[in-house]
């Protein structure tokens, strides 16, 4: 399958952009198939294309149990979305190998968030 | 073969628990198209019903329903023209099994490895944390998609559409449908281990009116726990996690009282709780503890056992559960587990110490949202012998608590608080 990996960057980070001419261009299916990638301290942090993530793994039961505040996941503190800074297409078996690539990009940026779209074909 | 038709649907019924993740499981590895499969399934258990009556419940009714409904899916891609390659291979398949011959002994493993394949694809960390619960549930363990609103009290359209979404997505982005190899395991383990026991608090939480429907979701959450630590028998904390909600479980009929409001672990009536289930988490405990590798859920069924063996609450030893309260805060540095040990401290050591504990994590201001933190102020201020400022610290938690029995709960506290 074939991926774009989309680099999330904040506005402070952008050059000026000057005008082009079309080149031929990809179309990518919705938001709601994107996985959004992001490492930080070494570890890969995923979220689903359209919500901000409630929190993974095992929750700490509370004394009786009765508390199930699951609190904010990793990328509740994302903020405004930045704009896209740039694009890759990559070729992966599947997205458990597209999300290794966009970890890589990730962590040669900084920690940066990259989204996994896969493309429309 | 004499079977009445009693005999007959409830052998179905024994069926679609026992196998109806299975028959899904399989054909979504041999079609590819996930509601393919529940539909072919679906129809399968509907001519069970029908020829079991007539023909006797075969001897092997799992591999009745998957050759039937494999040889469902074979008609409906035929129809739809699919590949010869693919048709060729079904049909292989949909032969090899005699439902009404004796066992081939070397049947089960595939048909195992096919239903972690499912468990670990519909928890992919890709997916919704709602959708993981939802596919769970409809997927391998065979709820109907009313049956998932219901207990998660949305409208059947919303809960159908998460359903729907999770597939296509599964498809769209190309999330692969097998167990994780060997690097990504234990990080995806957790991940599966995370949505059940998310599954099982769900049903816990629930003090309200809909109780009822609630705590299927925790047998659910067991049953489906059940299967995890067979099929990864290796896997400790797939049997803490196991443990954890046994041991949970085991308490339910004292956790609320006849007007729904919960009851303290101090003052649940203990011999109402359930011995089968302490004695079976209890010993599931000491089975994954002897691998040598523990975890958070180990850890927290450890916590529980304390609680499940202690004879009467006076009985407790905190000091034993604020060790490994600290052991569980060395894992998961959360300070919702902070918050627990400094309880725990305070009953061990003396609710002054415990009351430093909480001042510490006011000072950092992580939970000053949440009712549990003055709540737990408010207990150990009250067995400091301190009720005037126990009441203030009660009504803090009053402010901030959104479940109405436990607003009923905190309310009862304060009362007892004030000078009468």
């Amino acid at each position: 399958m074939r991926y774009a990996l989309l680099v999330r960057a904040q506005p402070a980070d952008a050059d000026g952009t000057g005008p082009g001419r079309m080149h031929g261009g990809i179309w990518l299916r919705p938001a709601a198939d994107a996985t959004t990638v992001r490492v930080e301290a070494d570890e890969i942090l995923l979220d689903d294309g359209l919500l901000p993530s409630r929190g993974d793994g095992p929750f700490p039961d509370l004394g009786d149990g009765r508390s199930t505040d699951l609190g904010d996941g990793p990328f509740a503190d994302r903020g405004p979305a930045g704009y896209v800074a740039g694009l890759d297409l990559v070729e992966a078996a599947d997205l458990d190998e597209a999300i290794a690539l966009a970890a890589a990009h990730s962590r040669a940026c900084g920690g940066a968030a990259v989204e996994v779209r896969p493309v429309w074909e | 073969m004499g079977v009445t038709d009693r005999d007959a649907a409830e052998a179905v019924a024994a069926a679609f628990r026992e196998e109806w993740g299975q028959v899904v499981a399989g054909l979504i590895r041999l079609t590819g198209d996930w509601d393919l499969a529940e539909e072919c399934a679906q129809d399968a258990f509907a001519q069970a019903l029908d020829r079991w009556r007539r023909d006797g419940v075969p001897r092997r009714p799992g591999a009745w329903l998957t050759t039937t409904a494999r040889n469902r899916a074979l008609d409906v891609l035929r129809r739809q023209a699919v590949g010869a390659q693919k048709l060729k291979e079904l049909a292989v398949l949909a032969r090899t099994d005699d439902p009404y011959g004796p066992e081939d002994p070397d049947a089960g493993g595939g048909v195992t490895d096919d239903r972690l394949r499912l468990v670990f694809t519909c928890c992919h960390p890709a997916l919704p944390i709602e959708a993981r619960v939802a596919l769970t549930l409809r997927t391998l363990a065979g709820l109907t998609t009313a049956e998932i609103a219901r207990a998660f009290l949305v409208p059947e359209a919303t809960m159908a559409q998460r359903l729907v979404r999770a597939k296509r997505k599964i498809r769209n982005a190309g999330i692969p449908y097998r167990v994780p190899p060997a690097h990504l395991l234990p990080e995806r383990t957790t991940g599966v281990l995370g949505v059940l026991y998310l599954l099982f608090n769900e049903g816990y939480a629930a003090t309200d009116g809909t109780e009822l429907v609630r705590t299927d979701l925790c047998a659910e959450a067991i049953r489906l726990a059940r299967l995890l630590a067979r099929l990864m028998p290796d896997e400790p904390e797939a049997l803490g996690l196991l443990a954890l909600l046994l041991l949970h479980h085991a308490r339910r009929a004292t956790r609320v009282d006849a007007a729904g409001d919960p009851v303290g672990l101090e003052d649940q009536d203990r011999t109402r709780w359930d011995r089968t289930a302490v004695d079976e988490g209890t010993g599931l405990l000491e089975t994954a503890l002897r691998r040598g590798r523990p975890g958070p859920y180990q850890v927290q069924a450890a916590i529980a056992a304390c609680h499940t063996t202690a004879a009467t609450a006076a009985e407790t030893d905190w000091a034993d559960i604020a060790g490994l309260y600290g052991e569980l805060l060395r894992r998961m540095p959360t300070p919702v587990v902070r918050l627990n040990r400094a309880f725990a401290v305070g009953m061990a050591d003396g609710p002054d110490r415990g009351l430093a504990l909480v001042a510490e994590l006011e000072r950092e201001g992580d939970l000053t949202d949440y009712h549990l933190l003055p709540a737990t102020r408010a207990d150990l201020l009250r067995r400091a012998g301190r009720p005037r400022e126990a009441a203030e610290a009660y009504e803090r938690a009053l402010e901030l608590v959104r479940n109405a029995a436990e607003r009923r709960f905190l309310e009862r506290r304060l009362a007892e608080c004030r000078p009468v």
